[in-house]
């Protein structure tokens, strides 16, 4: 038993940590990297996790300037997210995410003194992706490097409409299209610490004459067992991506590349099984093409849930 | 085998009731009773507009069924254009707080449904100048 909590703690630790919420608060981007994690999950064991994000954007941005914004534009992204893993295999796990999410925008039409609320809600697309450990952890390496390949379906909506008027595909629970995903991260764990670095591309694909950026997102994290039930960790995360494209060619205020501190509590509630963790994340370095809403602040609470099915984990206990 | 045959029944009788279902007299209308609405004219003032601006969308449609009708918006503003508001046959298109480098051409697309099925579609031309007012 005590196998299944070294090796489990810090995969259910990876399955929240990181760049998930590294998104401007009004793009349609799907968590991937964090939430998915960046470990290969045990064998015959499943990882369960609920998380719930909140978003907010209320700063315009030309480059990497702040600039006066006359509609006080605001929005902001709230989103519950289930995430499943399970080790279907050694070295091999398979993960998937369901999201639903509610998103807002608000803005002033100075010259017209209106203001405009557009909201929509319901389930976003949804992820799956499969992991291989190209380095396994082990009892003496602890280390783990490992590499995945998955898609993100387009099972969310993006025909919400306000009254019979469409609402910008941005604003849309999903985007429409197929996007596939491509990850690499690395894992060492110490006595007192766990190191963890990743990165995930996602490929776009157009839907209806509109495609998205790309996206590389990125993390390095540090995690402290401060003590027996309780981890303290501290990161980096980053989004880089890339202009989306229309009919028309490229859209100019589109694209950016956003760095985030991002300080974390964990806590285990059922030592091996249970865990909570809370993150906040905070820009340090922002930089978008043309002018766009920059991000506030993401905070994000998750609770962890690892199951393990095999019995052969369980006699490696003694 | 009996659980078989029960289930290989109960199959072929649900298969009956279904088929069936569909052959009545009492159908309800099917759309080709129905007449589509047809739609006249559609305009926007102005048709050519700043960042920040507002353009009125007017569409003009009728139903020879008499049927009431529904009207929805559509554009192709790529992240530019938003919709504001709407009432009735009118809509108010306005754009992001956002940049852009080159004047945007593109068109706003208005459906008009009857409700029973029959619906039609037409579009305006817009353009979008680069640059601040």
């Amino acid at each position: 038993m005590y196998r299944i909590i070294i090796l489990a703690a810090p995969a259910v630790l990876l399955l929240v940590s990181g760049a998930a919420l590294a998104q401007n608060c009004c793009s349609p981007a799907v968590s991937q990297q964090g939430v998915l994690g960046e470990t290969t999950a045990l064998p015959q064991t499943l990882e369960a996790a609920l998380h719930y994000e909140h978003l907010r954007s209320r700063d315009k941005y030309e480059g990497s300037t702040k600039v006066d914004d006359p509609e006080k534009t605001e929005a902001g992204w709230d989103r519950v997210l289930l995430t499943l893993a399970y080790g279907v295999v050694p070295r091999v796990s398979v993960a998937a995410v369901v999201p639903y999410v509610r998103k807002e925008k608000s803005w002033y039409l100075y010259q017209h003194d209106l203001w405009k609320v557009n909201q929509t809600e319901g389930f976003g697309d949804c992820i799956v992706l499969a992991r291989f450990s190209v380095v396994e952890r082990t009892f003496v390496n602890f280390r783990e490097v490992a590499v995945g390949l998955g898609f993100k379906a387009p099972t969310g909506s993006t025909d919400k409409r306000d009254a019979g008027l469409s609402i910008p595909l941005e604003l849309q629970p999903g985007t429409g299209s197929w996007d596939y995903l491509g990850s690499l991260s690395f894992y060492q764990g110490f006595k007192k610490v766990d190191l963890i670095a990743g990165a995930t591309y996602v490929l776009t694909t157009e839907y209806e004459g509109y495609e998205f950026g790309d996206q590389l997102s990125y993390q390095v994290t540090a995690n402290l067992h401060a003590t027996g039930r309780l981890d303290l960790s501290a990161g980096l995360s980053g989004i880089v991506r890339g202009r989306d494209i229309g009919l028309s060619g490229e859209v100019y205020s589109t694209g950016q590349h956003q760095l985030f501190a991002v300080p974390g509590v964990h806590y285990q509630i059922i030592p091996k099984f249970l865990r909570l963790q809370a993150f906040f994340e905070y820009p340090v370095y922002q930089h978008f093409n043309g002018r766009q809403l920059a991000g506030d602040f993401n905070l994000r609470f998750s609770a962890s849930f690892s199951i393990p099915f095999s019995h052969e984990e369980v006699i490696d206990d003694e | 085998m009996n659980v078989v045959r029960c289930f290989v029944v109960f199959v072929a009788a649900s298969s009956v009731m279904l088929l069936s279902a569909g052959c009545g007299s009492d159908d309800p209308p099917t759309a080709s009773d129905n007449h589509p609405p047809t739609i006249s004219s559609i305009t926007a003032n102005p048709s050519t507009f700043h960042l920040g601006d507002l353009s009125t969308i007017t569409v003009t449609a009728t139903d020879p069924d008499g049927d009431g009708l529904q009207y929805y918006w559509d554009h192709r503003g790529e992240s530019v254009l938003e919709w504001f508001s709407s009432t009735g046959n009118t809509a108010i298109l306005t754009t992001c707080g956002c940049l852009i480098v080159d004047d945007l051409h593109t068109w706003v697309l208005a459906t008009v449904k009857d409700g029973k099925g029959g619906e039609a579609t037409d579009s305006v031309a817009v353009v979008v100048l680069a640059g601040e007012q």
